[in-house]
């Protein structure tokens, strides 16, 4: 194992942070938030500078990185960003307890968007911007981040840290060097915040200040879904919330195939079958919602509004909700009963499981696993009705092989299990079986809102802090794609002759 | 830079792996999904899967781009059709490796017609080093600079040579001989020695000078051999075929041993001259059946790495003079390296180093070109010749008054034909040809010598 390389990255992770930490800082400037803020973050800053000069004093002499060492400074780089990015939260006084600022720093990092405050109003600016922040940050993932300002490794490439963090079953480069194509990535990041921020800030929505518009475009680009109204989008114009529809359908998207467009190459992009399924999977689901709920609304449009909103927002794993659609909420301390009915609730469950497209910023089983395993099983059962029959699975008219296969296959059991043991850890603290279900592949979805009593009006409150702690590995595995922090916990990794 | 290299085998690898560390952008099609997969995950390049001969596969790479394209797939026929494809594609410059025999003849005519920047065969590369090696059977290895005018030889010193505890100043007042050591292997250790540098045994030495003075050298030092007369081949592969034939022709001669019947035909067929061995050479009984003890030079180019040193190991108790040794894996160097004596010939890093000369000469083309670039020691010490631009920063200034980086060694200039080694008076001028060694890599320009 060479650790001097992953206590490199790692050094150069904690520097990272810091860095990104002044951001927020300088939000609390702004708007004069007092000592205890600007202490909040000054105090995690100095703490991550030192170990972070202190980690990068030795060069490391050997700096090839092999498949084991990537998954573990993955996982090591979440849980020590999480650890470190909790601290403002619980200096501020905010969110005092240990568990739920690491709940809630989990959740925005790994782009859930779960909370456990009841009343976001009650926010300081720093701790809202930070919160959205860390959605942006953790949507495209630090280690790319640091992937392209690190200088390229002379003898070897770090392939295995891009693959143990960038979500989708195949990662693979847009260009031959990993530096620029982390750059490229990055670029696309921002040009298309950029523009989101623009619409939402020239719009004609009145509510949208500035200060709204960063935070709901940040939370929008790494398809997060923290919100600073407590009843998330409902209250603002139509206009706003079209513009937030589209743009977390646009974040959905492989990232790979803008830069296709930016190159020219739109003949590569229609052929892409993973962008043809989710934009089928997100007309089919409009659809059925339109006709379920058509009564509840007044007007066609309100309702295609709705059905859009929720679609995207769920199926991109963001979790902004224009509408109460859970069976009961609990606003302003009251419960209240309605929302759509159960069929609808289903249906928003079943695309919580699917996720957007492999190698975008959101979270899930990804679509192309969806469109795999779909084949495999079709191709199965033609199997057993002609056993001679030869057919070739294949993925964008390219023939898929058989070890991709499986891996998709193992990694769908996997999910499943992890999905459904953490269901049952934390149906311990007896809330009902709706709320738990759904918290749990809410969780490893990276989806944010589930129902009932974690709908898209409540909050995660409602756990005990061991089920907090529960939720909030559940979410970094479901963001790392399960194997990194698998890895972390199995003592095989750690042993010294293996 | 962009580069694509059609073909992943073991000359594709190395050229990857040099121009990888050269800070190129590379490009990898190969058609074995696995071979790219393991690429991939080692060295910073883009890998693609497919045919590197199809139209659509190229334009994916983005041949259309590329400023050279290296075909060096395992058939001569794809990579001539390769570099064809990516020649119309607007690839800048192409390579490809054709190395069967048949067509050795047609090369000139396939280079003119098909647009083939330039073609590499491995296998004749290595056996024109070994034809160097044997016409100086007192070197491990000998390189030469300046269209052979200039010899970089490397001496093994062995423990009882007179050089040991002397330092060059003393040599050149003893035996009146001017010669520049440029790379010492000591040990593990690759160093270039400075002004108070000593011999030491068991030390290779890389020596530079011109020929009649290396000879002369060795002659005061009494280290001069008896020319070769008969060579011993041990296995009838594409490099036995080209080094019978230039041996045969130098007058040597020649036997080879071949496991294969059909092989053995085929080579009495094309070197009708030589003595053609059917035999297992693994087989002791058969190395000494064919006089190997006699031969004065065992050059081992089995397919095997193992066997060929097993072999060379078997020589080197038989005393046999010289030994060559074809070894593939790198890795293995190591291990007959504590045998002194024995050359070892890489053919894939010769032509990887061909490459990466003549993408260093293209990268550079308006300052002083590399002519000439030899990788030493594992690859760790670097033997470049350059040419002078007039443009160049480093003319007429004497080599006391120009500050050089640490490292750095001019090994040698040329001038009108004539070597000179150079002292602290001596100066560069336009035209000369340079020879520098350096341990730092990625020398693309005279001009950064200087501090």
């Amino acid at each position: 194992m060479n650790y001097a390389i992953i206590r490199n990255i790692l050094g150069k992770l904690m520097v990272l942070i810091a860095g990104l930490m002044v951001f927020p800082l300088i939000v609390s400037i702004i708007y004069q938030e007092g000592i205890r803020h600007y202490l909040a973050f000054i105090i995690p800053i100095i703490l991550l500078l030192l170990f972070g000069v202190l980690f990068n004093i030795k060069k490391p002499k050997n700096t090839n990185i092999v498949a084991r060492e990537g998954l573990i400074i993955a996982g090591v780089s979440w849980l020590l960003l999480s650890l470190f990015g909790c601290i403002p939260f619980m200096i501020s006084g905010e969110i005092p307890n240990f568990f739920d600022a690491f709940f809630e720093i989990v959740s925005g990092f790994t782009t859930t968007g779960a909370s456990v405050v009841t009343d976001v109003t009650a926010l300081s600016h720093s701790v809202l911007f930070w919160r959205s922040f860390s959605h942006w940050i953790g949507g495209m993932g630090v280690l790319v981040f640091i992937l392209a300002i690190i200088p390229e490794s002379k003898d070897g490439s770090s392939m295995h840290i891009l693959r143990a963090e960038s979500p989708g079953p195949q990662v693979g480069k847009l260009v031959s060097k990993m530096r620029v194509t982390s750059r490229i990535l990055y670029l696309i990041y921002m040009i298309l915040t950029i523009i989101q921020f623009l619409f939402l800030w020239l719009g004609p929505d009145e509510q949208m200040t500035a200060f709204n518009s960063i935070i709901y475009t940040l939370g929008t680009a790494g398809t997060g879904g923290f919100s600073m109204d407590p009843q998330s989008l409902e209250y603002y114009l139509p206009y706003s919330q079209y513009v937030i529809a589209i743009f977390m359908f646009i974040f959905g998207v492989n990232f790979s195939l803008y830069y296709l467009i930016l190159i020219g190459n739109i003949k590569e992009v229609f052929r892409n079958e993973e962008l043809k399924w989710y934009f089928a999977i997100v007309v089919i689901a409009v659809t059925l919602l339109c006709i379920n709920t058509f009564k509840i609304y007044d007007t066609f449009e309100e309702t295609f509004r709705h059905a859009l909103f929720q679609v995207t927002s769920i199926i991109s794993t963001t979790g902004y909700s224009s509408t109460g659609y859970s069976t009961y909420e609990v606003v302003d301390g009251l419960a209240k009963v309605g929302g759509w009915p159960v069929f609808s609730q289903v249906l928003i469950f079943i695309i919580m499981f699917f996720g957007a497209c492999a190698g975008s910023t959101a979270g899930g089983l990804k679509i192309t696993r969806i469109n795999i395993l779909v084949k495999s099983m079709i191709l199965k059962i033609k199997n057993i009705i002609n056993p001679r029959k030869v057919e070739v699975l294949s993925i964008d008219k390219r023939p898929a092989d058989n070890k991709t296969v499986e891996v998709i296959q193992n990694f769908f059991v996997l999910y499943i299990m992890i999905f459904l043991i953490c269901s049952l850890v934390i149906s311990l603290d007896g809330n009902d079986f709706v709320t738990n279900i759904s918290a749990s592949l809410s969780c490893i979805s990276n989806v944010g809102p589930g129902l009932n009593a974690v709908g898209p009006y409540g909050s995660y409150s409602v756990f005990s802090s061991f089920s907090k702690f529960i939720l909030s590995l559940e979410m970094i595995a479901g963001r790392l794609e399960l194997f990194p922090l698998l890895v972390l916990f199995s003592p095989k990794t750690w042993a010294r002759h293996n | 830079m962009k580069i694509v290299v059609i073909g992943d085998g073991k000359v594709g690898r190395a050229i990857v792996e040099h121009t990888c560390q050269e800070g190129h952008e590379v490009v990898v099609i190969d058609n074995k999904a696995d071979v790219i997969e393991e690429l991939v995950n080692q060295y910073d390049v883009m890998g693609i899967c497919g045919n590197g001969a199809s139209y659509e596969i190229q334009s994916n790479a983005g041949v259309d781009k590329a400023d050279l394209v290296v075909a060096a797939t395992s058939s001569d026929e794809t990579n001539v059709l390769s570099c064809m494809i990516a020649k119309k594609l607007g690839a800048k410059s192409t390579v490809a490796r054709i190395r069967s025999y048949e067509y050795n003849n047609q090369i000139n005519m396939m280079k003119r017609d098909f647009g083939i920047t330039m073609t590499i065969n491995p296998e004749k590369e290595a056996s024109l080093e070994i034809m160097k090696i044997l016409n100086f059977p007192e070197a491990i290895r000998v390189d030469t600079f300046a269209k052979g005018n200039v010899d970089l030889v490397e001496l093994y010193i062995p423990e009882n040579s007179p050089l040991i505890g002397q330092s060059l100043a003393s040599i050149h007042q003893k035996y009146q001989v001017r010669v520049l050591v440029c790379a010492v292997q000591r040990n593990e250790e690759v160093f270039i020695p400075t002004g108070n540098f000593t011999f030491q045994a068991k030390d290779k030495v890389h020596i530079t000078a011109s020929r009649s003075t290396v000879k002369q050298f060795l002659n005061k030092l009494g280290l001069i051999e008896s020319k070769i007369k008969n060579v011993l081949i041990i296995g009838g592969g594409k490099i036995a075929v080209y080094l019978g034939e230039q041996l045969l022709k130098s007058k040597y001669q020649v036997k080879i041993i071949e496991k294969n019947y059909e092989r053995c035909v085929e080579l009495s067929q094309i070197l009708p001259n030589a003595t053609i061995i059917h035999g297992d050479a693994s087989d002791q009984r058969v190395l000494d059946e064919e006089g190997l003890t006699n031969s004065d030079a065992v050059v081992c180019l089995t397919g095997i790495d193992e066997e060929n040193i097993i072999i060379s190991m078997y020589a080197y108790k038989q005393n046999v003079h010289k030994i060559v040794t074809k070894i593939n894996k790198t890795s293995l160097i190591g291990l007959i390296d504590s045998i002194n004596m024995v050359s070892t010939i890489a053919p894939k890093e010769i032509t990887a180093s061909r490459i990466v000369s003549y993408i260093r000469a293209t990268n550079n083309s308006r300052g002083s070109n590399v002519i000439t670039l030899y990788k030493l020691v594992n690859n760790k010490v670097e033997a470049l010749e350059f040419k002078a631009s007039e443009k160049s920063k480093v003319l007429n200034i004497a080599f006391k008054n120009l500050k050089i980086k640490k490292n750095i060694l001019i090994a040698g200039i040329i001038r009108e034909g004539e070597v000179i080694i150079p002292s602290g008076d001596d100066m560069i001028q336009a035209g000369d040809n340079v020879i520098v060694v350096t341990t730092n890599s990625y020398l693309d320009d005279l001009d950064n010598i200087r501090e």
